[in-house]
């Protein structure tokens, strides 16, 4: 009954969108600055059944793939090492620090001097989400309970079961926490790149495009586009986090029957 | 299995002494009750017993290459494990995996929770949670139970449980056992031999090996009234 009930509060919501969208369309009265629903949707379809539709969304779904796993390889290697050892913690710090502050602008146009526009929306990416991982990972090493590691001294456990069965499920749990959140950030800061660095067949390309012809319903459609590529990431990411349970409960050699807590 | 001692530890933080001429037996197959205020110096004790702490003067025999079991005042339990891997964790390394499982499932049904060996702690009452802790040390099966305070955290009702529970698997399993508690009715509910400790610098008051006898609540209150009237 309560999934019921927020459901149907979603689809009022969303039904005020629309309203609030035509009601403004006829009150500016120019489908420049605001094209209706209805030429929207027009738009949208025909972004849809375009021959290149395909490929520029695999192209850029591509680019947020490969810099998302860049990222949190480098932060698994560089957040271990440092949960691990404080003087490489301290380090590397300032060059994690300067990429939490530096603007995103500013990295995006150091990387376009630096690669080509096909590049550099995966390095921007990786500038950016490789701090948020990286202190995921520091986090889940450095914030299992003390006791616990006392404990599995004083039963002599060895390093290899104390970083299998602790501290990796912990840094999953806290990567999987912000997985979704972070693609997402992932993708707008990749379309955001693609926009300025202009590569071949990508969403950001399209984007820019349908803007330098005027055509805002197109820029509205493709957000539409992006808005539904959102929602597949976040249950891509749902998926990924119930995938890395049960491996770790094939982990566990079979032995028991687990519930789920 | 060897004798069990320690005699004339002294033990001093920044000349501050805290252990004073200290000397324990501790017998075979029986569980010695170390009965001490808080911040006495209970937990130092057992850190030189275990050999975490170095620094001290006295003699601690019997315990090198000892396998100990620990059950500490929290559970330690790990959160995403089930109370079976919890426990298999601490085996993996001393036994093969049939062992392991005959273990787990004989000193679950000792502690009373074979049902939810494959439950997670955060489903778990705080009763059985410390259930999970005292069969882990079990079924580890070390030549030494070493409890630090266990019953701590546990509401009255649980405690008399599973003090009661415990004194009958310990005797069943034939551990030894040294306890360690601010409590004197656990003490006497659970030892076969008390150790009074005194407050800074602690030494050993009294000493309680027949815990039978009458009155034997008020001797111990005595004794501590005492060292509050010296």
């Amino acid at each position: 009954m309560k999934g019921f009930t927020l459901n149907k509060n979603k689809l009022l919501g969303f039904i005020l969108i629309i309203i609030i969208w035509t009601i403004s369309y006829y009150f500016i009265g120019n489908s420049v600055i605001l094209p209706s629903p209805i030429e929207t949707a027009i738009a949208f379809k025909e972004i849809i059944s375009s021959q290149n539709f395909a490929i520029t969304i695999f192209t850029s779904l591509n680019r947020l793939i490969v810099s998302f796993l860049i990222a949190l390889f480098l932060a698994l290697i560089f957040g271990i090492i440092s949960a691990l050892n404080q003087w490489f913690y301290d380090l590397i710090s300032p060059l994690v620090a300067l990429f939490k502050i530096v603007p995103t602008m500013a990295i995006v146009i150091l990387a376009l001097i630096w690669l080509t526009n096909r590049r550099a929306p995966i390095l921007i990416a990786v500038i950016i989400v490789f701090p948020i991982l990286y202190e995921a990972v520091i986090k889940g090493i450095r914030d299992i309970d003390r006791n616990i590691i006392n404990m599995t001294k004083v039963y002599k456990v060895q390093q290899k079961d104390i970083v299998r069965y602790i501290y990796i499920p912990n840094i999953i749990n806290n990567i999987g926490a912000i997985l979704s959140s972070t693609m997402g950030l992932c993708l707008k800061i990749i379309i955001g790149g693609e926009v300025l660095g202009q590569p071949l067949n990508s969403i950001g390309t399209s984007i820019q495009t349908e803007k330098m012809y005027l055509n805002t319903a197109g820029v509205l459609a493709w957000i539409g586009v992006l808005l539904i590529l959102s929602l597949l990431i976040n249950l891509a990411s749902k998926v990924i986090i119930c995938i890395s349970k049960a491996i770790r409960k094939g982990l566990k050699d079979g032995q028991a029957i687990h519930k789920e807590y | 299995m060897d004798k069990l001692y320690i005699k004339n530890i002294n033990k001093s933080f920044n000349n501050l002494e805290v252990l004073k001429d200290i000397s324990l037996n501790f017998k075979e197959e029986e569980i010695t009750c170390i009965l001490g205020p808080s911040g006495c110096g209970k937990s130092t004790l057992l850190n030189i017993i275990t050999g975490i702490i170095t620094d001290y003067n006295g003699e601690v025999v019997g315990f090198n290459n000892k396998e100990i079991s620990f059950i500490f005042q929290e559970d330690r339990l790990v959160p995403w494990l089930t109370v079976y891997d919890n426990i298999r964790l601490v085996l993996k390394d001393k036994y093969n995996e049939d062992q392991i499982h005959k273990r787990i499932h004989e000193y679950l049904y000792l502690t009373g929770i074979e049902d939810y060996m494959y439950y997670y702690p955060s489903s778990l009452s705080g009763g059985m949670k410390q259930r999970a802790s005292i069969a882990r040390a079990l079924t580890f099966g070390g030549d030494l139970i070493i409890m630090d305070e266990p019953f701590k955290s546990l509401d009255i009702k649980s405690k008399l449980q599973i003090l009661k529970d415990f004194k009958e698997i310990v005797q069943t399993a034939k551990s030894t056992v040294i306890f360690v508690t601010h409590d004197i009715d656990e003490a006497i509910e659970i030892g076969d031999s008390i150790y009074l400790l005194s407050d800074k610098p602690t030494y050993i008051k009294k000493a309680w090996n027949n815990l039978d006898q009458e009155n034997l609540r008020n001797e111990i209150l005595m004794n501590i009234m005492q060292e509050s009237v010296d």
